[in-house]
């Protein structure tokens, strides 16, 4: 291949400021929130048009060099690693909203906006951009929607797919289209809904049109503390069995809060061996009763104490200990293998025991802070990798947490997506014709398999130098050595 | 663990030596607590502009630790990239895992100038710059007195031998601060005693630049401190703190200097050791990191430290006396970075505010941004400086205040030029100043000896 015509086009095509090619550069975008597979792109271009998107495409398409799409690089399954000697389109220049219209309640962004903006410039109009992962001071809307983003308040107002209303995509051969429509209902296949969660596999968003969500007219945030993690668990069940459906209900262990207390002091207890941080929205009026079902719950769970935030400093720093919680395991442990799974809410107890004793049979600490309400759980071990053998029994611990999960009647779930990290569970998720069905669909779009090669689908052989082992592929977060 | 990682760079980087191996190199145990998560990236201004891993602060982490395990020599680019940092320590704020990145940064500087290749001349320039002329009193107010007169640029003809300059020379020269009379210049007396019942007595740290070019704001500390019944002792002996050497690489004139003031003033003779210069207050904080290694200074380093305060956080803890202002006023405050990332002081430059009961502050966006002065920065990365402070005035505007409002004099200087630059009739002011004009004007000092 004529490499230097390749990066000289283009160069041309996002102008010579906006394009890396130096070893030392392109070695900084090797890996997202994953740090376990790396690959160096051949080149990092960071354009600022749908136009200069598509020209991309075509040039990479003509030389057949594979394309990885990254926004913010905060994905946990390695999606936005690049395939070695791929070209990385990075979207941290494509950051503009474009049209807030408060009518309709909706937005028109980039997919290089950052979550968390859209609300701040949003709420004080009365509303915001309701999905909200923990890294939603990071994250894009663009790989929130390549992810089908979770978070906390998910539990009442849905995942992204639930936001995304239309979608400018640049397909594999250039070409612009848009999927999906402005309003509530659009005929036709729902080819949005395929691209959603496609996590880079199909097309380029270059633009998004999101739900704004109405600020609710009253928001009481509050936390439960209990002595015994069973009955946190407990509370939490009782709570969905009575009918109630809080905005969001976080539940964080011992560890979790040891860990959040030393970094950002968020006023959870440390004696508690849990907390439920829960939060009610909507009139005062409704939220009145529920506030008080939930207290009556709680404390018949035998909770030892129970606050509610009275201001919206309070609040916020309630949660702000929920939403830096991943990174502050950082400080109490050198390295932490996070996991993702999902078990039926009336079986949280007693996974959560199981995992106990799992924690004690490895001598490896594993924390827990996961969205209760919908039993999405996030395990993590902890572990020193630089203990010779410490990283083997951190794997085995953690595929021992998956199987209890899966006993428990759950799912290996996609929150953090497939990446390269859970390809190859896929095949035992779903049988031969899903899979095959999945192919057919993404080799239909994407006729050269040019588009984020070796995440999401299984292929027959897998194009993804894998580095290390099997298991060790579900790490998640912490620098390895 | 050193040797056999200097060896290894030794072998894939034969024309380099390893920079970050050693006691003061960027502590690896640090590094590893970075998990990658990017969290930090959007509290970041550079990898805001710029929008390139490199300039975020995940990335140059990632430079940090690919240098010091050998994987990545200490070339041009990985210099490019760690030099366009602010030091401004948003990042720390936004950081969940406590990656305390100011000191890696300061860390990995100080093994880059090892590697750096300056010309001679350059070289002998910064040494005149940071370890003679910044902690010489009477050299510095020279300057000051030669920029007086002429305002002419031999401060700044200085400041060009740290290299790098840009090429549009000329682009700097009106970010020369005017120079004030000769008279602010002035010492500060050794003593002053409290208006009224002394309640407290403090030790007050000047600051090299800031006395020269701030002399009237470091006075009006004074007052106000007075004011509230506090007595102010001035050891003659102090000299420049060292931030502006530490944060250019040169941690070791910083540690001389630290030396020097920790003899000069006695902190545990005082209720505190109080500064009108946030920056500066940042590097008495960090003190007793600089001289943790050293087995005559580290204990007093670190009491000395532990005493370093800035004024507003002094005057809020004891509570500060209320007055009215003689011209009612709207105004926006900025925080210093150092101020507000490094020490986390936030509320009480605004308590203090508060106290003067007619001043009504204002919301201004992004407040906690750094406006691009950040030590030499807006000499040596002129291009991103002055879109920070585009922003910054685009801010100020915005929030229609008159008064700005901040505490440290390179924010100061900087915005009070991006307000000339724009025709804007804005005055820049540090907190304490307008204080000590309200306390001036209800007749607070009458009858007090005062500086
Ligand atoms: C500490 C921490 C906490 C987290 N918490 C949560 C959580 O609560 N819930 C949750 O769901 N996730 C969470 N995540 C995971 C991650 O933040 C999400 O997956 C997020 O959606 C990724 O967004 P990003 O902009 O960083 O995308 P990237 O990581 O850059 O990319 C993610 C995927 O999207 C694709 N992509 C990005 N932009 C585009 C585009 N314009 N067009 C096509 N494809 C694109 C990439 O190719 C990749 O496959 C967390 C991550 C961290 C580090
Ligand atoms: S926020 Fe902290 S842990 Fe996360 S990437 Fe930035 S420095 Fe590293
Ligand atoms: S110190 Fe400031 S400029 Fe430097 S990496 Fe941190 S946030 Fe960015």
């Amino acid at each position: 291949m004529d490499s230097a015509g390749f990066i000289q086009k283009l160069t041309d095509a996002v102008g010579e400021d906006y394009i890396h090619t130096d070893p030392v550069a392109l070695r900084t975008y090797d890996c997202d929130g994953l740090t376990i597979y790396k690959g160096i792109p051949s080149a990092v271009v960071l354009p600022e048009t749908t136009e200069e998107v598509s020209r991309i495409v075509g040039i990479c398409r003509e030389y057949r060099v594979p394309l990885i799409a990254r926004g913010a690089g905060t994905g946990l399954s390695g999606g936005a690693t690049p395939l070695p000697g791929g070209v990385l389109i990075v979207f941290t220049r494509m950051n503009k909203i474009l049209e807030l219209d408060y009518v309709n309640r909706l937005a028109r962004v980039q997919p290089g906006v950052v979550n968390l903006h859209l609300s701040r410039e949003t709420l004080p109009h009365g509303f915001h951009y309701a999905p909200d992962p923990s890294s939603q001071a990071a994250c894009t809307i663009g790989g929130n929607t390549a992810e089908n983003a979770g978070g906390a308040h998910c539990l009442k107002y849905g995942m992204t797919t639930n936001h995304i209303l239309e979608m400018t995509v640049v397909l594999p051969t250039g070409e612009v289209v848009h999927l999906g429509a402005d309003g509530e209902d659009s005929p036709g296949l729902d080819l949005r809904g395929f691209f959603v969660g496609s996590e880079g596999t199909f097309a380029v968003i270059t633009e998004l049109i999101v739900r704004l969500t109405p600020n609710p007219e009253s928001v009481r945030t509050m936390l439960a503390c209990f002595a015994q993690v069973g009955d946190a668990c407990r509370t939490v069940s009782d709570v969905i069995a009575a009918g109630a459906v809080p905005a969001a209900m976080e539940l964080m262990d011992r560890y979790t809060i040891e860990a959040v207390e030393t970094v950002v002091q968020a006023g959870y207890p440390k004696d508690a061996e849990a907390v439920l941080l829960i939060e009610l929205d909507g009139l005062p009026s409704s939220i009145k009763p529920l506030e008080t079902l939930i207290r009556d719950i709680s404390e018949k769970n035998n909770c030892s104490s129970f606050r509610i935030a009275q201001t919206e400093e309070e609040r916020e720093g309630l949660w702000m200990g929920r939403k830096k919680a991943f990174g502050a395991f950082g400080v109490i442990a050198p390295t932490y293998y996070c996991l993702d799974g999902t078990v039926p809410r009336s079986k949280l107890a007693q996974v959560l025991e199981e995992f106990d004793e799992i924690s004690a049979r490895y001598n490896l600490r594993i924390t827990n802070v996961f969205h209760a309400g919908d039993g999405s759980l996030h395990p993590n071990v902890l572990f020193d990798d630089r203990v010779p053998g410490e990283t083997e029994r951190a794997i085995e611990c953690g595929s021992e947490v998956l199987r209890a999960c899966i006993r428990a009647g759950g799912v290996l779930s996609g929150e953090h997506g497939i990446g390269i990290e859970k390809i190859r569970e896929m095949k035992d998720q779903f049988d031969e014709p899903t899979l095959e069905i999945m192919e057919r669909v993404r080799d239909a779009i994407d006729q050269d398999g040019l588009m984020n090669p070796g995440k999401l689908i299984p292929d027959e052989e897998n194009v993804f130098p894998v580095a290390l082992g099997g298991a060790i592929a579900r790490m998640g977060g912490g620098m390895t050595k | 663990m050193a040797t056999d990682q200097k060896a290894g760079f030794a072998q894939v980087f034969p024309e380099y030596e390893n920079p970050f191996v050693g006691p003061e190199a960027p502590d690896r145990e640090m590094i590893q607590r970075c998990i990658h998560c990017g969290f930090c990236g959007t509290s970041c201004p550079t990898f805001t502009l710029l929008g390139n891993e490199m300039d975020s602060p995940r990335g140059r982490i990632y430079l940090m630790r690919m240098v010091t395990d050998g994987e990545m020599a200490p070339n041009e680019t990985v210099m490019k990239h760690l030099d366009r940092c602010l030091d401004c320590r948003a990042c720390e704020t936004a950081c969940p895992s406590g990656v305390p990145y100011g000191s890696l940064i300061e860390a990995a500087r100080e093994g880059l100038e090892k590697v750096r290749k300056r010309p001679l001349s350059v070289r002998i320039l910064r040494r005149i710059l940071f370890r003679w002329l910044l902690p010489n009193r009477v050299l510095l107010n020279l300057a000051g007195v030669a920029t007086r007169l002429y305002q002419t640029t031999f401060l700044k003809s200085m400041v060009r031998g740290l290299g790098l300059l840009p090429k549009k020379l000329a682009e700097l020269e009106p970010m020369m601060p005017e120079a004030p009379p000769v008279s602010s210049m002035r010492a500060l007396p050794a003593e002053v005693a409290a208006i009224g019942e002394e309640k407290y007595r403090v030790a007050f740290f000047g600051g090299c630049i800031q006395s020269t070019l701030f002399g009237d704001v470091n006075r009006a500390a004074i007052r106000a401190l007075a004011a509230n019944g506090v007595r102010v002792v001035f050891p003659a002996s102090q000299t420049c703190c060292g931030a502006l050497q530490a944060h250019a690489g040169d941690r070791e004139a910083a540690r001389i200097l630290a030396r020097e003031n920790i003899d000069a003033i006695d902190a545990g003779e005082f209720d505190a050791v109080i500064l009108a210069v946030s920056g500066c207050g940042a590097m008495l904080h960090e003190y007793k990191d600089l001289l943790a290694e050293d087995p005559v200074y580290a204990s007093r380093a670190e009491a000395f430290s532990d005493k370093a305060m800035d004024v507003t956080v002094f005057l809020a803890r004891i509570g500060v006396r209320e007055a009215h202002h003689p011209e009612p006023r709207k105004i926006a405050y900025h925080h210093p970075c150092h101020l507000f990332h490094a020490l986390k002081v936030r509320k009480e430059p605004l308590e203090v505010l508060s106290a003067i009961r007619n001043v009504e502050s204002v919301p201004l966006n992004e407040s906690d941004w750094c406006c691009g002065s950040a030590g030499s920065y807006n000499l040596t990365q002129t291009e991103i400086s002055m879109r920070l402070l585009d922003r910054k005035m685009g801010h100020v505007k915005d929030s229609e205040a008159p008064v700005v409002c901040t505490g440290n004099p390179g924010c100061q200087i900087q915005i009070a030029f991006g307000a000339r630059e724009r025709d804007m009739d804005l005055r820049v002011v540090h907190p304490v100043v307008l204080l000590d004009e309200a306390y001036e004007a209800e007749g607070v000092y009458r009858n007090a000896t005062l500086p």
